[in-house]
């Protein structure tokens, strides 16, 4: 068992989490995608925690929980706005802010 | 002595200032007055109070003193907010608090009716706030600020109504030749600085800077003296920079009485006496105030003689009075010359007021030969005039004859024969030309304009009373300075009690040399005799002869007269000389070409280069977030390989 | 050996949601998916010495963000995937995707292996007490701050959502 298979199954869960966000269409499915995302850095963090054998890993773990789940409300919040002014959450409803 | 008080002389003024400046309009007009005149009455009230605690101390122990905090700290640079009280300081606060508080009284009715009039008073205490800190100021820096304060509210009073050209013009002039003497104001306060820092002493405060005064060369003192006294010039209009104060009368009248007679326009004057350890040893300085000081009294004077414009006469006597006050203090008796800024301050305040008074009864009329036989019609004023006029004067038991003299024989005894002949033959110009002002003006035929002459009529309680008790100062306010020559006369020794009191502060300025008795009692009959003659003159002149005397004198020598009429055209001089290229200058450089090609074409330009650059690439910017994601991830991916493969 | 064969089955099972959660049809499953992942990830963390954090995965993710989700999912009936194309290629994302993986695979392998420490769990290593006195000894300044960025949060949420009143 060695560090990089952890560091390796952490990169894998993110790539799989920005494909998620670069190629769907739903809303809600691509703040899923976000939150496996950052859920694949928390494994990291844990991992380099146990490596190194130091808690800050872990102290820095709760706090991306925290800011984590401060996005997710805002974002739902987003969603929900979204939803009301175009019926829809396709994210092609969100092109107004460009030139 | 520290005396946490003295701040509140200062905090009174400003405070109405604000309150008016920025509730004005909606207080109404009868609590602004209140206000205005309230704040300056307390600032009187304090000043006394000071005044009567510094007189308490030992004669050789008078300074009170009252650090607010540290202004500047900057290095091993120091400059404190501090005040000073001494004995000058008390003077000059007296003077201006007591002329500024009847002023003040004076407004509310002579501005009565104006729609500005929240406005005024938000100024006139500013112009309090300013001008109190300019003397209070223990340090020359903080003085600056009080110096610069004081030609602020000037502009902003002389340009009080706007909406007339000339007035906004005049405004302008007043505040652009100010700068040219703050300019050499500034350069002497630098050198002063830089002189004594070279010998580590890292402060201005006035008396520090007495102390340790003999560490600096005398020419440093010299050139430090002159350029102090260029900012002199410009504030209290001597030559060459006198040119605004004339035309500074298109202010209100009691600004003009205030700012432009009694306070602001002595700042040079108790400048230079504050500053006489560096004067006294800068001879050649003070030969130069003098004799400019000499010269200007004389040259206003007969500008004066010919001019037809009521303020514009006291204008010109202004100017001609401060070059006494110069005169005073450039022979190195500076007691003298505060004196007589002191006792000059009430009878001119009292003449501009007197004047606004007549004017405010003819409607507005300014011009003298629109005047005439209104001694019945508004006696008070007639009667307050004619006080402050035998006070200008000079004849005896008033009291300019008292400072005047005190000036003349110092010059005389300090050996400037010349510059004593010069203010000899002012004393009688003065007496002249403020005659004539009250012959045209009070006697002979009315040649008022009928409309006018209908509606001539006393001003109110308001307005007298302050011209009352200016008239009782300039007719009893001499006697604090009574020569000794004529003290002992009575046998009342130490009669000289202003010089006395003063005596602390300009105690390294030597002592004129004793004039014998014979000389001293000479001069003063030839003074009088002087004045009388004046006096005379003016009657015989104006009102025997119905000026037919003046105009054929006028006809006998048209050069003369025209020139004295059009003031040696100075202002066209440098109308021609200075302004002229410079507005050349100005425009075919400045604007047309420097403005134009060069700061427009490099604003406009890199504005236009931003908006074509951004044309072409605002395309990135679809809106479409998963591009935006895409982009990103080929930013992350840059960035790893950079780290990977380097 | 146990605990190899425990860390080799979570690892698949991970991946397997992760993908499931990013290719469902419906935001329902995603949804779904997204809290099995969650459980698994906190298996991980016990794996790892950190069961306090497990606790938090569990209590925060799934007690609250995927209620959160589904609450939302079904109270706007949003379970429609709307057909919208892809204005790229899937092939253009996975490659790039392909490119970050070979970088940093490369990356560490290249250092030589890295042993963990021998076996999983230590005895009160991330344990609440440790976790807590190293929050609020090392990292108060943080916490606190966290603290305060959940409170804009919510504020936050609830002024998006709030009806204005339109002047």
């Amino acid at each position: 068992m060695s560090y990089q298979m952890l560091v390796v199954l952490s990169f894998v869960l993110f790539v799989i989490g920005m494909i998620g966000v670069a190629m769907r269409r739903n809303l809600i499915i691509v703040l899923v995608s976000l939150e496996l995302m950052l859920n694949a850095v928390n494994i990291l963090f844990i991992s380099a925690s146990r490596y190194l054998h130091t808690l800050d890993g872990q102290i820095f773990v709760i706090m991306v929980i925290t800011i984590a789940a401060a996005e997710t409300a805002i974002a739902l919040a987003l969603v929900v706005k979204v939803f009301k002014m175009a019926g829809m959450v396709k994210i092609d409803d969100l092109k107004k802010l460009k030139w | 002595m520290e005396l946490n008080i003295v701040r509140y002389i200062l905090v009174f003024p400003l405070l109405g200032f604000l309150v008016n400046g920025f509730a004005g309009p909606r207080l109404g007009n009868k609590t602004v007055g209140l206000i205005a005149g309230g704040a300056v009455l307390l600032s009187l009230s304090l000043s006394v109070y000071v005044f009567f605690r510094l007189i308490a101390l030992p004669a050789d122990a008078r300074l009170i003193t009252d650090t607010v905090y540290t202004w500047i700290h900057s290095g091993s640079l120091t400059i404190d907010f501090k005040l000073m009280v001494d004995p000058l300081t008390s003077v000059m606060l007296l003077v201006v608090t007591g002329v500024g508080f009847l002023i003040h009284v004076y407004s509310i009715g002579y501005m009565h009716g104006d729609r500005s009039y929240p406005r005024f008073f938000a100024y006139l205490n500013l112009f309090m706030f300013a001008m109190l800190l300019l003397v209070l100021s223990s340090n020359i820096i903080l003085m600056f600020v009080g110096w610069e304060g004081v030609g602020l509210c000037s502009y902003l009073l002389i340009g009080f109504w706007y909406e007339k050209d000339s007035a906004a013009n005049a405004g302008k002039k007043a505040f652009i030749t100010n700068r040219v003497g703050d300019y050499g104001f500034l350069l002497g306060v630098f050198l002063l600085a830089s002189a004594f820092a070279s010998k580590g002493i890292l402060t201005l405060d006035f008396t520090t800077m007495a102390a340790h005064i003999s560490l600096i060369s005398p020419k440093i003192l010299t050139v430090a003296g002159i350029l102090l006294f260029v900012g002199a010039t410009g504030k209290s209009a001597q030559l060459p920079l006198y040119v605004w104060l004339p035309d500074a009368m298109e202010g209100p009248t009691p600004v003009s009485a205030l700012i432009h007679a009694a306070t602001m326009v002595t700042a040079g004057v108790y400048m230079i006496a504050r500053m006489n350890f560096l004067y006294v040893l800068a001879p050649t300085a003070l030969e130069v105030v003098a004799v400019v000081g000499g010269l200007t009294a004389l040259y206003a004077a007969t500008i004066g003689l010919v001019q037809n414009d009521i303020k514009r006469v006291l204008a010109y006597s202004t100017i001609s009075q401060l070059g006494y006050m110069f005169v005073g203090v450039g022979v190195g008796a500076f007691s003298a010359g505060i004196f007589h800024l002191m006792t000059h301050a009430f009878f001119k305040a009292l003449l501009f007021l007197g004047a606004g008074s007549v004017i405010h009864a003819l409607s507005g009329e300014q011009d003298m030969r629109k005047m005439g036989g209104l001694k019945n019609k508004i006696p008070v004023t007639h009667a307050v005039f004619l006080a402050a006029a035998l006070a200008i004067s000079g004849i005896p038991g008033l009291s300019g004859f008292f400072s005047k003299d005190s000036i003349l024989s110092a010059a005389y005894a300090s050996g400037h024969t010349f510059i004593w002949l010069l203010g000899f033959i002012t004393a009688l110009l003065t007496a002249f030309y403020i005659f004539r002002l009250i012959y045209m003006t009070f006697y002979g035929e009315s040649r008022v304009e009928k409309h006018a002459a209908e509606h001539v009529h006393e001003s109110p309680k308001v307005m007298t009373i302050p011209l009352i008790v200016l008239a009782v100062l300039s007719v009893f306010g001499g006697y604090i300075g009574v020569p000794q020559l004529l003290g002992s006369l009575i046998g009342w020794h130490h009669s000289d009690i202003f010089v006395n009191y003063l005596a602390p502060v300009f105690h390294t300025a030597p002592a004129l040399p004793e004039m014998a008795v014979p000389t001293e009692s000479l001069l003063m009959i030839g003074s009088i005799a002087m004045a009388i003659l004046g006096v005379f003159a003016a009657w015989y002149v104006y009102l025997k002869s119905k000026m037919k005397t003046a105009q054929s004198a006028a006809g006998a020598l048209p050069g003369v007269y025209r020139l004295l009429l059009n003031k040696y055209y100075v202002d066209e001089i440098y109308n021609a000389v200075i302004i002229r290229p410079m507005m050349l200058f100005s425009e075919v450089f400045l604007w047309k070409f420097f403005d134009v090609k060069i700061v427009d074409g490099a604003v406009n330009g890199s504005a236009s280069l931003t908006q074509r650059a951004s044309n072409r690439i605002r395309k990135i910017q679809t809106g479409d977030f998963q591009v935006y994601v895409m982009l990103f991830l080929i930013g992350v991916i840059t960035v790893l390989a950079y780290f990977v493969l380097r | 050996m146990i605990s190899h064969v425990l860390f080799a089955a979570t690892a698949v099972l991970l991946i397997l949601t992760y993908i499931y959660a990013v290719v469902a049809g419906s935001p329902v499953y995603s949804a779904l998916s997204m809290g099995a992942a969650f459980f698994l990830t906190s298996f991980l963390f016990v794996l790892l010495g950190a069961p306090f954090l497990a606790a938090v995965q569990v209590i925060i993710y799934v007690g609250a963000m995927l209620i959160m989700f589904l609450f939302i999912i079904m109270m706007f009936n949003l379970n429609k995937e709307p057909a919208a194309p892809v204005q790229y290629k899937a092939s253009t994302v996975v490659s790039y995707l392909l490119i970050m993986l070979v970088l940093v695979v490369s990356f560490f392998m290249a250092r030589g292996v890295m042993k963990m420490p021998s076996g999983f769990t230590v005895v009160g290593f991330g344990s609440a007490e440790n976790i807590g006195f190293n929050l609020l000894r090392n990292y108060v300044l943080p916490f606190e701050l966290a603290s305060f960025i959940l409170l804009v949060g919510v504020f936050g949420a609830i002024t998006f959502v709030k009806k204005r009143n339109r002047v």
